[in-house]
């Protein structure tokens, strides 16, 4: 789940951006290569994908639907840090060129959704994925999104204590609010990343890279 | 103010950024109110579609959950909390969205970035693929609806999903080599 | 007796643009048609609202006698046997195909439908594509014309009365795209639609030609295909002639020709 504009003032958003900034420099090119010929047409593949699956839209029961994020996908398949730098790509091209806002608070966004979440769903797959391989996808993909949620509860709740006046929502109705709805939206995205890594899976062995 | 490309577009989406970032700082609902009135003035034009799209993307949520914190601070206090925090909060979001959409339909992004080759590239990269990306995705879900004999539920589709990325994933892949390849024979 | 498929006035709109109008068109069960036209014509979209994937914004699309309107096509029963007497193979094949190996692709299709002899079906149709060798592979990582032909093996699997094809030869070579006609010739009681705009293999598509309109203002010939390859007026009219200047044996000149296959 995205922040929006407004939700943080500039005493997170600009710190946040400043810590990520050097971070985007040093995971594009560990994980892009130096060369531009080639580092720029694989980066624009992925974040190309990545803007596309979150536009799909999933039907939930109920009536009600949600959108899938990917970001866990790719981190799977290639490394957390190509999910970073693809994702805040993602953050930027949707603030910028279609509209969608968030440029206040890339910085947050990018981390959240694009670091700390992808992370955390990466790193459950690894420990997971000898004995339970599709176990270890649906939890990368449902615990990567809690993750993120978290991460933007986090700091929300941060911002809540540092300036009310800022954010008078306590904690407590922002976790609810936000891990709620997350809690079903990640089983989407786990469902999501099982179904897509049985296919990949054995091609990213393979090294599609 | 008639500037010449970029500095225009520049001038704009750096403006519009620094706004964004000036607004996120205020608390006084006055101050927004202000402000709200200022951006409508500095961008008449499109006003009911602009503003029609702010309401439907921002207002649900920041009512929503001025609602039920309120409700919430109610129950647990015993009497109603100062409410002028939450007419910020419902205030500030839907002013910053309105600056930042009036300034990203104005600007020319492309002009903006043409001093800036890489950037501009990368941009050109990733739209593209997306648009060809894209259309498949689309086709893919009538694809499913074609195949299956009852209305796809939320599994078939994450089922479809998961196929389709497959797709997209070799498709874009090999449009990129084919971009890195073509950028090469002309000599770049 | 009632036309299997049938467009009856019938204007289908895409973005609140009509992509062909007041077209109308009966199709009897066993029939061969082949749909002509240049590209942009409302071919793909003809097809499309004759699998129930677009609906008529104007007149009406019917299969088998029954309109195929929101109303219809959300009622279970009528849905489960539209979609297992019909099937629609897609121009980009990428569109339909999502199982995880060509032998799930396959299978897909009568798995949904509840068949209790899915394993043969599987085998059959494989044999008969030729992809017997990819069945433990992803569809995804096969060759255009593998693929398609994957495709083609999943649709028919279902056993349907009615296929629709879109661009069916395109991606396949001469010897693939022969394969594919004999088969679907041999295939008896079965209605087909094939769209092409490709001149030279019409008559192997069908033993009916159904001409549309550049611009999707209807129908501009339905009869033998021999008819329509001696009509130039015709020809030149519907974009599927051109003339511009080429040589022959050492001579430059211009007249109206057809190019053969692409």
């Amino acid at each position: 789940m995205h922040v929006p504009d407004g939700f943080l003032s500039p005493q997170l958003t600009l710190p946040a951006l400043a810590a990520a900034a050097p971070l985007w420099v040093y995971a594009a090119r560990r994980h892009f290569g130096r060369a531009a010929l080639d580092a720029l047409p694989a980066i624009g593949a992925l974040t190309a994908l990545a803007l596309v699956v979150q536009t799909l839209m999933i039907p939930l029961p109920g009536g009600t639907s949600t959108h899938l994020g990917g970001v866990v996908l790719l981190a799977l398949l290639f490394h957390p840090l190509v999910a970073f730098v693809c994702e805040s790509l993602v953050l930027v091209i949707q603030a910028v060129a279609l509209g969608v806002g968030g440029v206040t608070v890339l910085g947050v966004n990018a981390l959240a959704m694009g670091l700390l979440g992808p992370l955390a769903g990466w790193a459950v797959h690894r420990l997971l994925r000898g004995p339970l391989p599709r176990v270890a996808a649906f939890l990368a993909g449902w615990l990567g999104t809690q993750v993120s949620t978290a991460a933007v509860v986090g700091a929300l709740g941060l911002q809540h204590a540092l300036s009310p006046a800022h954010l008078p929502a306590p904690l407590p109705v922002l976790a609810v609010a936000m891990l709620g709805p997350s809690a079903l939206t990640g089983v989407a995205e786990g469902l999501y990343t099982v179904f897509a890594m049985a296919l990949l899976r054995k091609a990213a062995q393979r090294g599609l890279a | 103010m008639a500037w010449p490309e970029p500095r225009r577009s520049q001038a704009l989406l750096a403006g519009g950024a620094a706004a964004a970032f000036a607004l996120s700082a205020l608390t006084d609902p006055r101050l927004l109110a202000a402000a709200g009135a200022l951006a409508v003035a500095a961008f008449p034009g499109g006003f009911a579609r602009t503003a029609r799209r702010v309401a439907v993307a921002v207002l649900p949520v920041t009512l929503g959950l001025a609602l039920v914190s309120i409700a919430f601070a109610r129950a647990a206090e015993g009497r109603w909390p100062d409410l002028t925090p939450w007419v910020a909060l419902v205030l500030r979001p839907a002013v910053i969205a309105y600056v930042t959409l009036s300034v990203v339909r104005r600007a020319d992004l492309f002009r903006a970035l043409a001093p800036f080759p890489t950037a501009t590239r990368l941009l050109v990269l990733t739209l593209g693929q997306a648009h060809a990306l894209r259309l498949l995705a689309a086709e893919s879900l009538l694809g499913l609806r074609s195949r299956m004999p009852r209305r796809p539920g939320a599994l078939d589709v994450l089922r479809g999903a998961g196929g389709i990325t497959a797709a997209l994933l070799t498709l874009s892949l090999r449009n990129a080599r084919d971009v890195a390849d073509a950028m090469r024979s002309r000599g770049f | 007796m009632t036309p299997i498929l049938e467009l009856a006035g019938a204007t289908v709109e895409v973005g609140g643009r009509a992509v062909f109008q007041d077209l109308s068109l009966a199709v009897a069960p066993g029939e061969r048609i082949v749909l002509l036209g240049v590209n942009g014509c409302g071919k793909t979209t003809l097809l499309r609202a004759l699998d129930g994937l677009v609906l008529a914004a104007r007149g009406e699309v019917r299969y088998a006698g029954t309109r195929l309107d929101p109303a219809s096509l959300d009622g279970a029963a009528f849905r489960r046997r539209f979609r297992s007497e019909v099937g629609l193979l897609f121009q980009n094949v990428d569109a339909m195909l999502f199982n995880p190996t060509v032998a799930d692709e396959i299978a897909f299709g009568p798995r949904q439908l509840g068949l209790s002899d899915v394993d043969e079906r599987v085998a059959r149709w494989a044999a008969a594509l030729g992809v017997e060798e990819f069945l433990a592979r992803p569809p995804f990582e096969l060759s255009g014309g593998e693929k398609k032909r994957v495709a083609v093996a999943a649709v028919l699997a279902i056993h349907p009365r009615v296929l629709l094809l879109d661009e069916a030869t395109a991606n396949l070579d001469p010897a693939a795209s022969a394969r594919l006609v004999d088969l679907l010739a041999g295939i008896e009681g079965l209605t087909t639609v094939a769209s092409t705009h490709n001149l030279s293999i019409a008559g192997e598509l069908g033993s009916r030609a159904v001409l549309m309109h550049p611009q999707g203002k209807g129908v501009l010939y339905d009869g033998p295909p021999e008819g329509l390859m001696g009509d130039e007026r015709l020809l030149v009219v519907s974009g599927l002639a051109h003339a511009h200047a080429h040589r022959h044996g050492g001579r430059a000149h211009s007249h109206y020709h057809v190019h053969d296959a692409e």
